[in-house]
């Protein structure tokens, strides 16, 4: 920022406000009322100067997000917004822009996430037995993967699969797992 | 008794004998308990013969055989002998070991893994989404299909878990520390 702050008080408070839209329009928080937010961080202003700011923050917030926009694309979002009729000031352009830096990566992974809505693999973990007696077969010798995985949705309990991999299995797997990454390098490179 | 032996190591095998069974006990002269009791003690004997490994046998079984003491009350004819030690030395051993291993406790396995990659091009919530995302679709053993979804992140740790796995599992049959034997 070149110039001096004007009103570092502002600055705290657009970068709260921002904040707050965001729990509220990305992460899902209802709690995060537009009354909440001009109480805590607005409490002098006007309800429609405090409802104009908020849609009109929350109104940049939404096209940056949904745009995924990289630094460049804000820049030059940022600054042709400043040369708008009724737009944002040059600090106000530095405040969202400095808290898009800071969140891209957090809102973008929850924007992700509510495009899933089947059973996602959440963990795994396992472990690799020797097995030595059976009722049936009195000795034999052979190593066996006991895997553990957690499959479940958002908000929703998970469900946990056990399974057995024999050597065979763990290779076959991995051949598998193999063809997908080819799969997804080829991808890739072609978009 | 010929038949009700050759019944048993069917069973042994893994083979549906409920068919074989029934004309034995309509053709024999045996009430149902007896024949329940000739076929049980049977399929006991050459379990607990197969159940104990080759290396321990003698070749020489006789009626008061010392692998089952128990089972010297039951008077084995001599001619009987034969047979039960060419299904438990012989040629047929591998098959009824097959199946034992079969039918051991164990949980499922993956029968089946079918997978598909997506890529998202635009969303609801995401006018330019492009992000690739694995589906899964595993069939196990135990008839059950499931399926979920792998981010791509996920996806290299999955990758990367069952490479270790099979390290491990290599690593462990060449110490082989805990072989033991006999």
């Amino acid at each position: 920022m070149a110039a001096p702050e004007p009103q570092p008080e502002g600055s705290r408070s657009l970068s709260a406000l921002l904040s707050g839209i965001a729990q509220a329009a990305f992460h899902g928080n209802a709690d995060i009322t537009e009354e909440l937010l001009r109480d805590q961080l607005y409490p002098e202003a006007p309800p429609e100067e405090f409802r104009a700011l908020r849609a009109k923050m929350g109104g940049l917030l939404q096209s940056i997000a949904s745009a995924d926009m990289d630094l460049n694309q804000l820049e030059a979002f940022l600054t042709a917004q400043t040369k708008k009729q009724g737009g944002i000031t040059p600090d106000q352009a530095a405040v969202i822009a400095k808290f898009w830096k800071n969140h891209r990566t957090q809102i973008h992974e929850s924007l992700v996430s509510q495009s899933r809505w089947d059973h996602g693999l959440k963990n795994m973990s396992w472990r690799v037995d020797l097995k030595s007696q059976l009722r049936h077969i009195d000795q034999i010798n052979t190593p066996v993967a006991i895997v553990e995985m957690e499959l479940g949705k958002n908000g929703q309990e998970s469900e946990f699969l056990c399974l057995e991999f024999d050597e065979a299995k763990v290779s076959q797997m991995l051949k598998k797992l193999s063809e997908i990454e080819e799969s997804m390098t080829l991808l890739t490179q072609a978009t | 008794l010929f038949l009700l032996f050759t019944v048993t190591v069917n069973a042994l095998e893994g083979k549906d004998c409920r068919e074989s069974v029934r004309l034995i006990a309509e053709s024999a002269n045996l009430s149902e308990e007896q024949l329940a009791f000739l076929i049980s003690g049977m399929y006991t004997l050459l379990r607990e013969a197969l159940r104990l490994p080759l290396s321990t046998f003698k070749q020489e079984v006789s009626s008061g055989s010392t692998w089952n003491p128990d089972k010297v009350k039951a008077a084995i004819p001599e001619d009987f002998i034969v047979d039960f030690s060419s299904v438990v030395f012989g040629n047929r051993r591998p098959t009824s070991e097959g199946t034992a291993l079969i039918q051991r406790s164990r949980l499922p396995s993956i029968q089946d893994l079918k997978w598909r990659v997506d890529v998202a091009i635009s969303t609801s919530s995401l006018a330019r989404a492009l992000q690739p995302s694995i589906l899964m679709m595993m069939k196990l053993s135990d008839g059950t299909a499931h399926r979920f979804e792998v981010p791509v992140a996920k996806f290299q740790e999955l990758r990367y878990n069952v490479a270790l796995i099979l390290k491990e599992m290599n690593d462990l049959e060449k110490r082989s520390i805990l072989k033991i034997q006999d």
